[in-house]
């Protein structure tokens, strides 16, 4: 027999060549960096390796993910995955869990079992969690990233460097609620309107939260009454009060009464308004005889993608109605309590988002953009690339041979730029790796959030679904107040969820008794071993749009990010910078390696994170919904 | 150039959205030539392949070896003693069947002619010694034709580019979300391998020295004669230094355990320098045959116990050795990855 490791293991030394060998290996994401990972291991002479990834295959991975090829599209990431490895090296013990990493039979026990977890992960969520089950099993982790043309490795250990979540994440822009309903100026306002349209139409019903004019708007305040006079002229008695949902449910959700409605009747109402455009310019009424021969021209279009032209104000409204009384079929052939969901990649629901999108740019005087480029952002997609991806997971097992090593503290935070960097001309940069942040409330020791909210107007569903679960990135919350009752325990089974959901979730804190001062512990019922202290603060007032705020004297570390999750298309977001490519940027100073404490200015940093973020801010954001207006 | 179809507008979807559609074109008219079909090389190629370029042609002439399956995961142990080009190939085009892949053997780099060479836009040389390809892209040069020649070893890595005379567009990040990107056209002039060869290190800061490329240049001119020794010895020590110093390079400078260190990586490839080195040079043969993108100009060098790639500016005018490595130009900001 020969042994193709033999080479190897003369190159490696002889401990390193059998630590590999012996080295129990978890690899978590099968994506764009996962493919390049699994090879990479496979051929460094790991022999005992898990792959897990829910995720199945899809045309637009291809370009990358060299695992895999056209008809394996709709398979298993994971088990086509450890097919395609298993045969440049069938010697190997590859399991792939073709599982979602927060299920619950990945648990403290399972982690434990290896020697060494690699993170090859699309979204915030799911890296924050396998860095709190390797903080808790006590395995070292290799965090990757990968934003087009940037990537990042860095190596996380407890206690000796800072873990994924000591450092606060740049959070994504917001958007006033009133800027998305009343006054958008940019392409982006518009489409956050129109994705928020969908979900408020098709989606799970939710009564509170409307794409309509908005009469609270603070520049109203001024001449609130004679708004509301005015808006009670322009709109009849019955619509006032109705939102857009019961509006259209009212009319059979009729596409051309809806068309009608929000780019013409509500334009009107808007325009009554009229301390809004003082100092802006006013919008202007979609007049469908017009629009015939108002064409817009657009030259030199003929030689880009299908999705690249721009269309046509006739185009909008065209493809708003057709797509519009598809999403109506579907949305009646629902069962009762089943609702659409908007993905980038059902072709309705992106011409609906598309054309509503650009409608109201027309409206606005915005200019239109393309499907092609309205996809990018309401899709919040992260182009990724075979190069980088290759040199990101190249860049793993350089930095896995110094923790096999055990030499934990020659490991670096690895950045790849686009072009060399600094006097030293660096295109593969390493910096030293920071310490853990004391402070940190995932890894610190007295982990604790300071959060100033008013008790008497903020939800237990506020407190769980927004701060715990979206902020803090946990996934199965549990609350204990002081006097050691819960006040949201894990729920077991369906009914206890439901009780949770319709008797606990709408009261308010003050109803538990929390006020300022009032402290309270915070555990995961899938996070083994997280814990941190809640501390409440009262705040002096209380604003619908952001109903807390996470004090930054802890750790900031709340990533206000709102999606992180991502968009179902984890191939591009998993390659998706570690902790942002802007913080890359940051440290990819000149040498002599940059200082090891980052600061937290990130949000400043202008690099090519910046798109991610702000595209990030589309997936799901949308500002209205916290809005009680 | 034509347009592309519904299938590659979905398939190359997300890098359209990277580098955009007339780049995507340019790419996908661009035929390669690569020499070598090892680890290093299949990195690259796998990339390339990926990425829709017109055609590939892998030249090999070498029979598979167990040390081959290191690094390059296209070879399978029921492979050994087949060419490695023919057995590398088909894998090569099942990533991506709209490539035009395929395997020469009996060519070597230096059997090259002018008008072979005038087939491709771009020639890739792996596996061959340093001395060995100067008059290769010398006919490169001569075509107008990209050259690149790269290596990798253990935990090391290297490639080197010619792109000549080279026209490129530099992105500039537009500041308001609604204005269309802006772009720069760039010219850079690139040194030959030979010029690089002659380049002189005198007065260059120690920290600014490419140790890497000097050394692998002396290990090469040792493999020329004798194979290397088994660890190091006085006597490869010594040739190292002579070689420093034929450079221009103080003696002294020569590091005996960063010698023993590429002299042990010689035994094999491992991937993760392949991937690095591949990943960075096929990036680079996108930003060329795409004209988007500051190149790096012009040799790049990779270690992997570092985790360090840093590029060297090699071959141009003596006096600028130095000052080409502390005041280069800052690099310009580029590419914004979705355009808001």
């Amino acid at each position: 027999m020969t042994d193709r490791t033999g080479a190897a293991q003369r190159v490696l030394g002889g401990d390193l060549y059998t630590r590999i060998k012996q080295c129990k290996l978890l690899v978590v994401g099968a994506g764009g960096i996962g493919c390049e990972l699994l090879k990479n291991v496979a051929l460094a002479g790991f022999q005992d390796i898990h792959v897990i990834d829910l995720d199945t295959i899809e045309l637009t991975n291809l370009n990358r993910q060299f695992l895999f090829q056209q008809q394996h599209v709709g398979q298993s990431k994971a088990k086509v995955a450890r097919e395609s490895v298993l045969r440049f090296n069938p010697s190997l013990s590859i399991t792939a869990h073709h599982a979602n990493i927060f299920e619950d039979k990945f648990s403290l026990g399972f982690f434990e079992q290896f020697d060494l977890v690699m993170n090859a992960l699309d979204n915030l969520k799911a890296r924050n969690h396998v860095n709190r089950m390797c903080l808790a099993a006590n395995k070292p982790l290799i965090e990757s990233g990968s934003a087009g043309y940037l990537g990042q490795v860095t190596v996380i250990s407890k206690g000796k460097t800072e873990c994924y979540e000591c450092q606060p994440k740049p959070p994504p822009k917001q958007y006033p609620a009133c800027t998305i309903r009343n006054t958008p100026s940019t392409i982006v306002h518009c489409i956050v309107w129109a994705k928020f349209l969908f979900s408020h139409l098709y989606g799970e019903a939710d009564h509170e939260n409307d794409v309509a004019p908005n009469p609270d708007d603070p520049e109203l305040s001024a001449d609130a009454k004679d708004s509301n006079t005015a808006m009670d002229e322009k709109q009849d008695g019955e619509e006032k009060r109705m939102n857009t949902r019961q509006w259209a449910e009212s009319n059979d959700y009729d596409p051309q009464k809806l068309l009608e409605k929000l780019f013409v009747r509500d334009v009107i109402v808007l325009l009554s308004l009229a301390s809004l455009w003082k100092k802006r310019a006013k919008p202007r009424v979609l007049d469908l005889s017009q629009i015939n021969t108002a064409q817009d021209t657009h030259a030199k279009q003929e030689d880009v993608l299908p999705d690249q032209k721009l269309w046509t104000v006739q185009d909008c409204v065209d493809r708003f109605l057709h797509s519009a009384g598809e999403l109506k079929k579907r949305f009646q052939a629902c069962a009762p309590g089943d609702y659409l969901t908007w993905d980038k990649d059902d072709d309705v629901a992106m011409d609906f988002v598309c054309a509503a999108a650009n409608l109201r740019a027309y409206v606005f005087g915005i200019p239109l953009k393309s499907r092609f480029d309205i996809k990018s952002m309401a899709g919040n997609i992260i182009p990724a690339i075979a190069t980088t991806n290759a040199v990101v997971a190249g860049l793993i097992l350089t930095e896995a041979m110094k923790v096999l090593r055990g030499d934990i503290d020659s490991c670096k935070a690895v950045y790849l730029s686009r072009t060399a960097m600094g006097a030293g001309r660096r295109v593969v940069n390493p910096v030293p790796i920071s310490a853990p942040n004391p402070k940190c409330y995932v890894c610190g020791e007295r982990a604790q959030v300071t959060v100033r909210l008013d008790p008497s107007r903020v939800t237990v569903e506020t407190l769980a679904e927004q701060l715990l679960k979206k902020d803090l990135s946990l996934v199965a919350p549990v609350v204990v107040l002081a006097s050691g009752a819960e006040m949201i325990a894990a729920p077991e089974d369906e009914e206890e969820e439901h009780i949770l959901k319709t008797k606990v979730y709408p009261r308010t804190l003050a109803s538990f008794g929390i006020r300022d001062g009032t402290a309270c512990s915070v555990m995961d019922d899938m996070q083994a071993n997280f814990k941190l202290s809640l501390v409440f603060r009262q705040a002096d007032e209380h604003d619908p749009d952001t109903p807390y705020e996470i004090v930054a004297d802890t750790s900031t570390a709340a990533n206000n990010d709102g999606n992180g999750v991502g968009d179902g298309d984890e191939g591009d977001e998993a390659e998706r910078g570690a902790s942002s490519a802007a913080a890359e940027k940051r440290k990819h100073s000149p040498s002599p390696p940059p200082p090891t404490t980052t600061t937290t200015t990130t949000t400043q940093d202008v690099g090519d994170g910046t798109t991610t973020t702000t595209s990030d801010a589309l997936a799901d954001k949308t500002p209205a919904k916290k809005s009680k207006a | 150039m034509s347009s592309l179809d519904a299938a590659e507008a979905t398939q190359y979807d997300r890098q359209i959205r990277l580098w955009g559609l007339e780049a995507q074109k340019r790419i996908r008219a661009a035929r390669l030539l690569v020499f070598g079909a090892g680890g290093l090389s299949v990195e690259t190629c796998k990339n390339l392949v990926l990425a829709g370029v017109k055609s590939l042609t892998l030249a090999d002439d070498t029979p598979v070896t167990a040390r081959d399956l290191t690094a390059q995961f296209f070879l399978h142990p029921d492979d050994l003693n087949k060419n490695r080009a023919e057995a590398t190939v088909p894998r090569l085009q099942a990533l991506n069947p709209k490539v035009e892949v395929s395997a020469v053997t009996g060519l070597k780099p230096t059997q090259l002619t002018a008008d072979a060479v005038a087939n491709y836009d771009v020639v890739i040389v792996t596996d061959a010694l340093f001395q060995d390809v100067a008059a290769v892209d010398d006919l490169c040069r001569s075509q107008g034709v990209k050259f690149y020649y790269g290596l990798s070893l253990g935990f090391f890595g290297f490639f080197f580019q010619d792109l000549n005379h080279h026209d490129h567009l530099v992105e500039k990040k537009s500041v308001n979300v609604d204005d269309a990107s802006t772009s720069e056209l760039v010219s850079i002039d690139f040194a030959s391998w030979a010029r690089v060869l002659q380049h002189n290190f005198k007065g260059t800061r120690r920290r600014s020295l490419p140790h890497l490329f000097l050394v692998l240049r002396a290990f090469h001119q040792w493999q020329a004669s004798n194979p290397l020794p088994q660890g190091v010895t006085p006597e490869l020590l010594e040739h190292v230094a002579r070689v420093f110093a034929a450079s221009g390079v103080d003696e002294n400078t020569v590091n005996s355990d960063f010698v023993e260190r590429v002299l042990m990586s010689t035994h094999a490839e491992l991937c993760l320098a392949t991937a690095v080195v591949g990943g960075v040079l096929s990036g680079e043969v996108i930003k060329a045959v795409s004209g988007k993108g500051e190149p790096l100009n012009n040799c790049f060098c990779f270690d992997g116990f570092e985790s360090d790639g840093r590029v060297f500016e090699l071959g141009t005018a003596q006096d600028d050795s130095d000052a080409a490595s502390s005041t280069a130009a800052p690099p310009v900001q580029e590419e914004a990855i979705v355009e808001l």
